[in-house]
């Protein structure tokens, strides 16, 4: 079954297809938007201070996991803070950070000293960073913090049984490996809800500027077969290009690409994009934008009309802005399941 | 000769309370610099919109600057590239800011302790250390003084072949919503006496932070003094009992600021002179009296009425009607008692009445000097501060001390006095 032969069909699938367009546009401002000012480091860390706030010690171990020389050392700036720590790296500097606190310090005496009531409370490590890790679990003051790194080593225990020192200290930095790992996991999911919101502007911003104008393009695909023929071919012959830059974009890989990369790929994608735009003449563009054309100069406007063309010109844009907030996986996705359907 | 600054401070915004900024602006407008200054854009832009307001928004505008610094390590090199010693000694005076009304910091007070570790432990000898205590900090004297004498005397680790004693005094900040008599303090003071560490309260006449809670002030202002085994307002016979400052202006109204005065106004009870002399009196009956400095000399207004024969303060805030820099010269007579003139010196009419106090036989030695860094930004840069009262007292002589130049005496002599202890010989030990 070919897809432009059902006319309705096809006008709704080139408008995904402008959707899904529009929404890499505005993927690639946000990349670039959270580039320039460390956003995911900024989130990341936003979070971790939030996590390992220790309010019963009066210790953010976040905020002194981020002050350790090897965290410390990575970040370009103070304000733009590495979102790329690797789950092995925080699990030997945390072990580092809890147990050298001179919070910790000042109180070992303590562990030599009192009473002897339970048998994990025997702290026989001969290493410092396993003797000072596990006297911090001994002796900081009961918090949901403390009773994760207490978990953490006696897990760590438990699965060395009875091996030596270095086994206990390859489980510890795994099972805070695993922690970090999970939740940086959930970390992209509550980040991909952040950008929603951002997409959403910037896909009101986009729509007013170019003129994507969701109403318009609906109308103007159903009156022109030739326009959406030409979308959905291109879709056809661009489609695994488009899947592979939907997916580098994806917010769980885009931490990894660079800069100038991102430059690199937004130029390719517009140079392709105005292609489309000027073989399929599709009424976008910043010349068909609010700021060069009248509505009322529009073919067909009636002058009386004005407030309702505003009103569809708001509405139009505002659609584009929600599709955009989807983000572009999410309409790729939709194509590729319409075309398995087609198939 | 050693010189020091004996009162700098290299908190950042994240070791205050995270509605610091609402102690001095308004609601909304606390949460806007702070939100746009968290950028680099918003900082640079908050900076040019505070730099087009004049002299006043450009010191604003270092003070927040300095405030965001990354860490306390950026802000102290800050301090340090302000000298023109590279051997001068700093005394950081951290602060206890969780129970202020402003909610908790992001780092926490241990953490901010941590912190200000890293950076001893970068510059052993040009960093001192004075540990920010409050009652409120533990649940009872006896913890709070375990927990200062467990800070003293772990030694901090700077390499294979050297530690030190991290901390080398006590730092105080009554107007947070305590008395300096307060009975969980007692037994840390005696440790503090016997040990001859040196205690710095702040006490400048409605300058600095305040407690914001107003629940919390009204119910705290008249306890028991313990040294005086009275009800505070005892201690003043014939004086009115403390009573809340409730304010009623119309435009702080509208800014929603009404509190904030009212709550500046009646912490003045916790700072006011007269409410450390049953304390003061009390050690310098003991075999070794406390070594207590009471910073900013009453602040610059009070100095300046002070030496001002005929000119009267207005109404004060307090117990007593009674300028709070003569108040504080009345507590100089006893043993141990010492001021510093950190942020008055930032007022230039401040210098002369201070070269005079510095010549006075029954006082001059107890006159220590320090600048504020970095809340002093707000008035003028560290370097000048510095520079311009260095300039002056080095050619000032002081005739009741041997000649010795009034740099000499205040920023050596005096302070290098005020420092020893077990924990501080002169030299980092």
């Amino acid at each position: 079954m070919d897809i432009s032969s059902i006319p309705f069909l096809a006008t709704a699938i080139a408008l995904v297809i402008s959707w899904a367009m529009f929404a890499i546009l505005c993927s690639l401002f946000q990349e670039g938007i959270a580039q320039v000012i460390a956003d995911r480091g900024r989130f990341m860390k936003k979070y971790l201070l939030a996590q390992l706030q220790d309010l019963s010690n009066g210790i953010n171990w976040g905020s002194m996991f981020y002050l350790h020389g090897t965290i410390d050392l990575l970040s370009r700036k103070i304000n733009k803070p590495t979102s790329d720590i690797s789950p092995e790296l925080f699990a030997k500097t945390i072990i580092e950070v809890v147990g050298s606190a001179h919070a910790v310090q000042i109180r070992i005496p303590e562990l030599k000293d009192g009473p002897r009531e339970f048998i994990d409370d025997e702290n026989t490590y001969k290493h410092s960073a396993l003797y000072n890790y596990k006297a911090a679990t001994q002796l900081l003051k009961p918090s949901d913090v403390v009773g994760f790194f207490s978990q953490a080593l006696k897990d760590a225990e438990l699965k060395a049984a009875g091996a030596d020192e270095a086994t206990v200290y390859n489980h510890l930095t795994e099972n805070l490996t695993k922690w970090f790992t999970e939740f940086t996991e959930r970390l992209q999911l509550w980040y991909k809800k952040k950008i929603r919101m951002r997409l959403f502007i910037i896909g009101i911003l986009l729509g007013v500027l170019l003129n994507i104008d969701s109403l318009q393009l609906f109308n103007f695909y159903e009156q022109n077969p030739e326009s959406r023929t030409t979308v959905i071919r291109y879709y056809e012959s661009h489609a695994k290009q488009l899947t592979d830059l939907v997916n580098s974009l994806d917010s769980n890989h885009a931490s990894q690409i660079k800069a100038d990369s991102i430059i690199k790929t937004a130029k390719a994608f517009l140079d392709s994009a105005d292609k489309l735009k000027i073989a399929a003449s599709l009424p976008v563009g910043f010349e068909n934008s609010i700021f060069k054309k009248q509505l009322g100069d529009l073919p067909g406007a009636a002058k009386h009309k004005l407030f309702y063309l505003w009103l569809l010109k708001i509405l139009g844009i505002l659609v584009s802005g929600f599709a955009a907030s989807f983000g572009a996986p999410f309409w790729f996705d939709l194509l590729r399941k319409a075309y398995t359907q087609k198939a | 000769m050693q010189f020091y600054n004996v009162h700098s401070h290299v908190f950042t915004m994240k070791n205050a309370p995270k509605h610091f900024l609402q102690l001095y602006l308004p609601k909304i407008a606390a949460n806007l610099v702070d939100k746009i200054s968290d950028v680099k854009a918003g900082s640079v832009l908050m900076e040019s919109l505070l730099n087009h307001l004049g002299n006043g928004g450009k010191r604003y505008a270092s003070f927040l600057k300095i405030g965001k610094s990354a860490d306390q390590l950026s802000v102290f090199e800050n301090l340090m590239q302000q000298y023109d010693d590279p051997t001068m000694k700093f005394t950081a005076l951290t602060m206890f800011m969780e129970k202020c009304g402003a909610d908790v910091s992001e780092s926490g007070f241990e953490g901010q302790l941590e912190e200000i570790l890293m950076v001893k432990k970068q510059y052993p000898d040009n960093l001192l250390i004075f540990l920010g205590i409050d009652p409120r900090w533990k649940f009872t004297g006896t913890e709070l003084k375990k927990t200062v004498e467990g800070y003293f005397n772990t030694r901090l680790k700077i390499n294979s072949s050297r530690s030190v004693y991290p901390f080398i005094g006590l730092k105080l900040y009554p107007s947070m919503g305590f008395y300096a008599f307060d009975e969980r303090l007692k037994e840390t003071f005696e440790w503090a006496a016997e040990n001859d560490v040196p205690v710095l309260s702040h006490c400048n006449y409605l300058g600095g932070i305040y407690n914001n809670d107003t629940g919390y002030v009204k119910g705290n202002l008249n306890p028991a003094d313990p040294y005086s085994q009275k009800k505070y307002a005892d201690n003043f016979p014939g004086v009115p009992a403390p009573s809340y400052q409730s304010k009623n202006n119309f435009f702080k109204k509208i800014l929603g600021t009404n509190k904030n005065a009212a709550n500046l106004d009646t912490c003045s009870y916790f700072l006011e002179p007269a409410s450390y002399r049953t304390m003061i009196d009390y050690f310098s009956r003991q075999p070794k009296p406390l070594k207590i400095c009471l910073a900013h000399f009453g602040g610059d207004d009070h100095i300046i009425a002070e030496n001002s024969p005929g000119k009267k303060t207005e109404k004060l805030f307090g117990m007593l009607q009674e300028n709070w820099c003569g108040q504080i010269k009345s507590l100089l007579k006893f043993p141990g008692v010492y001021t510093d003139i950190s942020y008055a010196l930032s007022n230039p009419k401040v210098h002369c009445p201070v070269f005079q106090e510095l010549n006075e036989p029954a006082h001059g030695e107890r006159i220590l000097f320090g600048t504020d860094f970095f809340l002093t930004e707000r008035e003028l840069p560290e370097k000048s501060d510095y520079g311009i009262f260095k300039e002056k007292a080095m050619n000032i002589t002081l005739s009741n001390f041997n000649n010795t130049n009034a740099w000499e005496q205040i920023a050596s002599n005096n302070t290098n006095h005020f420092l020893q202890s077990k924990y501080y010989n002169g030299t980092v030990i």
